[in-house]
């Protein structure tokens, strides 16, 4: 089955430039229904199998991912953040034949003032094609701080997304970091409601898109409250025929006063087949806002380049390191050394595997 | 006699089509100080850029030797192994790298040979406390959110731990406050010896109190104009590169 109007810009542009949109085609009809939730319960956190609480918060990816993951989801989790906790929330899945599909419908309420990190993580341990699809959608409720990362390393055959809804109340601060390395296809839709007066939204969301690798992104960030603020800053490479879409948008609805909205992206393009799209879009309603949108296209800097061999190293071996340390601050966010490494590890690989190209 | 390290002849190099260095001879042999002077524009900093073979510099004509081994073809990274270092004047801010990985990286591509992992950040630490660079910035990135003082300070640390043969100095000591430059001036004090030589290009006299200077060039519209002694930086921070022309 397919699933249309995925990741839709909420300004559309013209239809020819194929950017309004996506559709995720051969989806399978049916999931195996286990619930594969592999999350043990710690003091200050409930977990329960009831994810119905939050439907009213928009996702990035839209109702059609969602409806699709409602219906077949085999992990269902809702989480209720009473009292801050210093241990992440681990959620790991290494999917292989025996587990080829986790579709996942979460949803994550912290109570007022309290604090918690998740870390969500999809890798591979065998190369059958796999499927991951999930839902996520997170209530920070006023002065709360949820910190979200996601980490994709799956093999480049595969399926996946992520799609997050996102409502912060008051002085509410969320975090997501993303790293997507992995899949033939990659999607990943972000909607942020700042409806909370000085509410904040963080996104770090780094991608290496390699050989047919098609990754497609939507974030969006609704500004509603004053005072508020979001900052996205996309970080990528492209390599082979490589495909990537990003849709970035900042919305400052009217009354949103004061409000602060910052997307920036830079892209490394190591090939003349890859194809790099790009729209960033500020939207105001609101006169006393400050929108801010940069970005950086191309290659390698070569007084970087310079700067590194004039110490001694090889130009492959500079560009090496340039490439993976893009993907450094990023990696650092993981609180968990053994998925750091295997990060780092999978990154060093794929790097190695396209050096041709640099 | 003292053995040669570093010899230019004649080099001509020129930028996007601009010629910058018409005809460039400068000898430095091993133990020696050179400073260059010159005004804004004469080509010193593409004298450096061009002796490390930065891809914008294209050498029209001459030649760059070193150790008696003709480099001007040579990438960076070869002639960095040979044992030639660049202070940049402006150095390169990178993010993703912290300083200590680098200074890893780099001294091993320099030496090529495993790297003592104690003794190496012994040995960095003991620099970076006689440079005043606080101990925190070898985990940050490098030069990201450095002072410009700060940014120098960590080239100047660089050069001690790479020990290079020879280092160049693309005006070190701009943007220093007094303080700062007596401990740059230090720092390359240390460095220097009867097997390696340095060449400082300079606005300022004031890095060069704390070293002995063997040549001092006044590089004029791509070409070293006059070769003196020390005495000649006492004389242009007095008078100024027109006095000199005058004085012609």
């Amino acid at each position: 089955m397919n699933i249309e109007n995925v990741n839709r810009l909420p300004a559309i542009t013209w239809r020819h430039l194929k950017i309004n949109d996506t559709i995720i085609e051969n989806l399978p009809e049916s999931i195996e229904k286990n619930n594969f939730s592999t999350f043990s319960s710690v003091s200050g956190i409930t977990c329960t199998d009831q994810v119905n609480t939050l439907s009213a918060i928009e996702t990035g990816m839209g109702k059609a991912a969602e409806d699709y993951v409602t219906a077949n989801a085999n992990v269902v989790n809702h989480f209720q953040i009473t009292q801050s906790t210093k241990d992440p929330v681990f959620l790991s899945y290494s999917m292989s034949n025996k587990l080829s599909a986790v579709v996942s419908s979460q949803e994550i309420v912290t109570e007022a003032g309290t604090e918690v990190s998740f870390l969500f993580d999809y890798n591979s341990c065998d190369d059958s094609s796999v499927f991951h699809a999930g839902t996520t959608k997170i209530h920070a409720k006023s002065g709360s701080l949820v910190k979200l990362i996601y980490v994709q390393t799956l093999n480049d055959i595969s399926l996946s997304w992520e799609n997050l809804g996102i409502q912060l109340d008051d002085d509410a601060r969320v975090e997501v970091t993303q790293i997507l390395l992995g899949s033939k296809r990659a999607l990943s839709g972000i909607k942020a409601k700042l409806a909370g007066n000085k509410s904040n939204f963080k996104l770090n969301c780094v991608y290496f898109g390699t050989e047919e690798q098609n990754i497609d992104l939507n974030f969006v960030s609704d500004h509603f409250g004053c005072d508020t603020n979001t900052d996205i800053v996309v970080e990528g490479a492209l390599a082979g025929s490589a495909v990537k879409t990003l849709r970035s948008t900042v919305d400052f609805k009217s009354g949103a006063k004061r409000s602060v909205g910052r997307e920036s992206e830079d892209v490394l393009l190591f090939s003349p087949t890859v194809r790099n799209r790009t729209v960033p879009l500020i939207l105001c309603a609101e006169e006393d806002v400050e929108g801010q949108h940069a970005a950086s296209v191309g290659k390698i800097d070569h007084d970087k380049l310079f700067y590194l061999q004039s110490r001694g190293l090889s130009e492959l071996d500079a560009k090496k390191l340039l490439l993976e340390a893009k993907f450094s601050s990023a990696v650092e966010q993981i609180p968990n050394e053994d998925i750091q490494n295997r990060v780092r590890a999978y990154l060093e690989r794929s790097v190695d595997a396209n050096a041709d190209n640099f | 006699m003292k053995s040669g390290l570093l010899n230019i002849s004649d080099l001509k190099v020129s930028v996007e089509g601009n010629n910058i260095l018409k005809g460039l001879n400068l000898t430095i042999n091993k133990g020696e100080t050179h400073v260059i002077l010159g005004p804004n524009g004469a080509g010193k900093s593409t004298l450096a850029y061009s002796v490390l073979g930065h891809p914008d510099y294209q050498v029209d004509g001459g030649k760059i030797v070193f150790e008696g081994e003709d480099i001007t073809d040579e990438s960076t990274d070869k002639r960095a192994k040979k044992g030639i270092f660049l202070s940049f004047q402006n150095p390169e801010e990178i993010n993703g790298i912290t300083m200590v990985n680098f200074l890893k990286t780099a001294k091993k591509a320099v030496s090529d040979k495993p790297l003592p992992v104690l003794k190496f950040h012994k040995e960095m630490n003991q620099k970076m406390d006689a440079l005043s660079i606080n101990p925190d910035y070898a985990e940050r990135y490098i030069n990201v959110g450095f002072s410009g003082g700060e940014k120098k300070k960590a080239e100047i640390l660089q050069m001690l731990m790479l020990n290079p043969k020879l280092a160049i100095l693309d005006e070190t000591d701009s943007g220093l406050d007094v303080d700062a430059v007596k401990i740059v001036s230090l720092g390359v004090k240390e460095y220097k010896n009867e097997e390696n030589a340095l060449l400082i290009i300079t606005h300022n006299a004031r890095i060069l109190d704390e070293l002995d200077v063997d040549y001092v060039h006044i590089l004029e519209n791509g070409k070293i104009v006059r070769t003196a002694g020390r005495e000649l930086v006492d004389f242009i921070s007095k008078n100024g590169f027109t006095a000199l022309e005058n004085q012609e």
